[in-house]
């Protein structure tokens, strides 16, 4: 864009709009005007005028103050709400003097006055600067709207990417405007393959394109690990390194990353730079807040970073609080930000736990004076429920080879570095997810594998107490000293061994998990679950939807919850060793 | 243009102060002539068209005063004189904007007292205006 | 918002001072003021004595700082946070990034 106006060309081919009632004052004007090379309208009233303006779209008005019929004042404000968002410059004709006068006419939609008598140079130059004005306009315009054509597109490709995961379930709550991904606002939930859930609120630097730029990994990475098994730490790594590769220094996500275990009723909560995640108890009212432990992600280099949650029990109808610092900073017309007094008091004045989630937002909105500005207010709560109310997940898997891999078997033995460093299951459902008839059953098969593996190696190798698990305290104390026990690991191993063959109908698949611990007794936990036998063989009896009716054992291993899975489950060698065999197709 | 204007309009008062019996001096007293040259040359063959509409607009223009000034309602008297003095300043007939202006001050001061009378004053001046126009511009 | 800086006596110490709101707002200007300093200076003070809020474009301008002056191996102290500013560095925690006194 050209800025000097001196080297701007002369200005021709307006098409210009005189309107005043006074013939010889007309007849000055249009003279003056065609001079200079532009198109003359000429109306002698306002209302004449207004017509002429809808027929001819003219650049310019020449607007006389006082006429007959409809005076210029009306004129102009009519004309000004027909150009809409065109800059169409009224230039007053004026004799007028009192400075309340010419108030009057910019207050009416005027951008300029020029008196009587009328002054050629001036004219021309007044008639040059708004068409520059106009040009500049006109530019700003075609910006704006190719802009918003660009955002739309960049939002078409987000939302693809970043779809509506699984925030459109019955326990979930979330509020988030369309466009909030050019605020840098984002919010994902996602399901892991045991059925339990991943829920995400970030917050990038700055506004705009640059502010949506990282969300599209984020929640590609978000998604795809979630569904594939990952833990939430190792989402998390991932997306911290991916960000802080991709993000240029100064760009980061502040968030709040929160999964639910609705098996064992437990959240893990991690915090990097969002205000406290917020717990509340159903039963007390009480909430319990967790603050921010961490820097936001994007900061830190991959081996600084830090994805340790709070570990914590929950019981149905406890429900969790994510927020951006939006809620909290929110301003009235006063200035006065909503704090976090006021949302606070929000937890302590609403009896029904269901409706805290609208009463934020009526509260935010009443505060900011009913502006209708809640679309910017971001905000996700789940509760914790029994999974039969949510359903267990459908195994996400784009594999699209028919049949795959038919007779085949697998042996992956992890020693020592390779358990404290390495989660196997991705690889090994990535494995599971060829053969086409085992598809259906891969939400099943990754709770299985995943109770075997974590039961050899906790119980196993790592020789933990289940009975820590029992009670509020002693969850979090079992992960710490699971964590402590992984890093001090120095021997053992966990050896998986999948068989797979094809039967007259479907196929078997075996897996068989050995470790290198010191076994346990597994007759005292078959006898928990009478109904079905531990040791035997017997013929299939969990069907698809009974494992979800599975009362989760947590303070043991989980074998009731196993043996459901499976059609077969077999304890070897004083349980150091464990056969499970599942058969599909599943009745 | 403009300066060069102010110029010659405080001269050529300064010297028809002196002498009120000397033709172009006479016209310079009733008539902008800059504005009116300047007219001339931007309308050229039709700067008489414009001179005669102008001198039938201000009749029309005089009679609607008068009218005014009869009713006796003072925002309708200043109106129309607002009206008639943009017209006059724009064909530079300078006595003539002087003497509107005064009666549209008048009237914007809610008095009629006087408004006669400075109506019989542009009467006359038109007259003026007009035999000059005729005289130098047609 | 007005961002200026005092470099020391010594020529290896600059302290930059916030007037205001520290947001987007003074990126240019506060970008200007670390890159136009002299490669002497290794040691940087944030007075944030006059600091009213900052936004979270102002962590990102920390870090860019941060990163000019040298990334792990940078010094650099925030001092005089009134509470609100405190509390978004807390939230952050960028306490782990920069001392903040």
């Amino acid at each position: 864009m050209t800025t000097n106006p001196a080297a701007q060309p002369p200005v021709q081919g307006l098409r210009i709009l005189i309107a005043d009632d006074n013939q010889s004052d007309r007849m000055i004007l249009q003279a003056i005007v065609r001079r200079e090379g532009h198109e003359v309208l000429l109306a002698t009233d306002g209302r004449e005028a207004v017509e002429l303006f809808k027929q001819h779209a003219p650049d310019i008005v020449l607007m006389d103050a006082l006429m007959p019929v409809m005076n210029g004042l009306e004129a102009s404000r009519a004309i000004k709400t027909l150009a809409d968002s065109d800059l169409v410059p009224i230039i007053f004709l004026t004799s007028l003097q009192d400075a309340e006068s010419l108030a009057e006419c910019l207050d009416s939609g005027g951008d300029d006055f020029m008196s009587k008598p009328y002054n050629r140079v001036i004219l021309k130059a007044k008639i040059n600067a708004f068409s520059r004005m106009r040009a500049m306009h006109a530019q700003l315009q075609r910006h704006n709207r190719q802009m918003l054509l660009e955002q739309q597109v960049a939002k078409t490709v987000f939302d693809n990417v970043a779809h509506s995961g699984c925030l459109n379930l019955s326990n979930i709550q979330h509020s988030l405007s369309p466009m909030a991904v050019f605020n840098g606002d984002t919010v994902l939930a996602e399901r892991k393959p045991d059925g339990g859930m991943l829920l995400f609120l970030g917050d990038f630097t700055g506004h705009g394109l640059p502010a949506a730029i990282g969300a599209m990994p984020l929640a590609e990475i978000f998604y795809g690990m979630t569904s594939k098994g990952f833990s939430m730490e190792e989402v998390l790594r991932e997306v911290n390194s991916k960000l802080r590769k991709i993000l240029p220094v100064g760009v980061f996500c502040c968030g709040a990353m929160v999964e639910l275990n609705f098996h064992n009723k437990s959240a893990r909560i991690w915090v990097g730079g969002v205000p406290d995640v917020y717990l509340l108890r159903e039963q007390s009212g009480k909430v319990e807040r967790f603050a921010s432990a961490h820097l936001p992600l994007g900061v830190l280099d991959p081996h600084e970073f830090d994805p340790h949650s709070q570990d914590v029990v929950m019981h149905n109808g406890d429900r969790v609080f994510l927020w951006s610092d939006g809620i909290v900073e929110s301003r009235n017309s006063a200035n006065e930000m909503f704090g976090e007094d006021r949302l606070n008091q929000v937890f302590e004045n609403t009896d029904n736990p269901d409706r805290i989630f609208k009463a934020i937002l009526d509260q935010v909105d009443r505060f900011m004076g009913g502006s209708d500005r809640d679309d910017d207010i971001t905000l996700v709560t789940a509760k914790m429920v029994d999974i039969e109310q949510i359903g267990m997940t459908t195994y996400e898997s784009n594999k699209g080879s028919v049949g795959g891999p038919v007779n085949w078997t697998m042996t992956l033995a992890l020693h020592d570095q390779s358990l404290a460093a390495f989660n196997p299951l991705p690889l090994v459902m990535n494995l599971l997810m060829e053969v086409e008839g085992l598809r259906p059953l891969g939400g099943q098969l990754y709770t299985l594998l995943a109770e075997l593996f974590s039961n050899a190696l906790e119980h196993g190798v790592l020789e933990l107490d289940s009975s820590l698990k029992t009670g509020p305290q002693g969850f979090g104390q079992y992960y710490l000293e699971r964590e402590q026990a992984l890093a001090a690991l120095s021997d053992g191993c966990v050896r998986l061994t999948l068989t797979h063959r094809p039967l007259p109908v479907g196929g078997e698949l075996i897996l068989e998990v050995t470790d290198t611990g010191a076994g346990f007794s597994y007759a005292s936990y078959a006898s928990e679950e009478p109904t079905a036998g531990a040791t035997s063989e017997t013929a299939p009896t969990a069907d698809s939807a009974a494992h979800a009716k599975v009362q989760w054992d947590y303070s043991g291993r989980g074998i009731s919850l196993i043996q459901q899975l499976s059609d077969e489950l077999t304890y070897l060698d004083d349980g150091r060793s464990v056969r499970a065999v599942v058969r599909w197709p599943r009745n | 243009m403009e300066p060069q204007g102010t110029v010659r309009y405080s001269i050529t008062q300064r010297e028809a102060a002196m002498s009120d019996s000397d033709t172009p001096m006479q016209i310079e007293n009733h008539l902008d002539v800059t504005i009116l040259g300047e007219l001339q040359s931007l309308l050229e063959d039709d700067f008489p068209d414009l001179i005669e509409t102008f001198l039938t607009d201000a009749r029309v223009r005089v009679r609607e005063l008068v009218r005014t000034v009869n009713s006796g309602v003072p925002e309708d008297i200043r109106q129309s004189a607002h009206s008639f003095k943009g017209s006059t300043l724009n064909v530079g007939a300078k006595q003539l904007s002087d003497l509107c202006r005064e009666l549209e001050d008048l009237a914007r001061s809610g008095r009629t007292q006087g408004s006669r009378g400075l109506v019989d004053r542009i009467e006359i001046e038109l007259d003026q205006v007009e035999s000059l126009m005729r005289r130098s511009y047609l | 918002m007005t961002v200026s800086a005092i470099p020391s006596d010594n020529g290896r110490e600059m302290t930059i001072k916030i007037t205001g709101r520290f947001d987007f707002s003074s990126h240019q200007e506060f970008r200007q003021i670390y890159e136009n300093a002299s490669p002497d200076i290794k040691v940087y003070t944030i007075d944030m004595c006059d600091a009213t809020y900052l936004d979270s474009s102002a962590l990102g301008m920390l870090l860019l700082l941060r990163d000019h002056a040298g990334g792990d191996h940078s010094e650099i102290r925030i001092v005089n946070c009134n509470e609100d500013v405190r509390k978004i560095l807390t939230i952050s925690n960028f306490g782990q990034l920069f001392r903040i006194e």
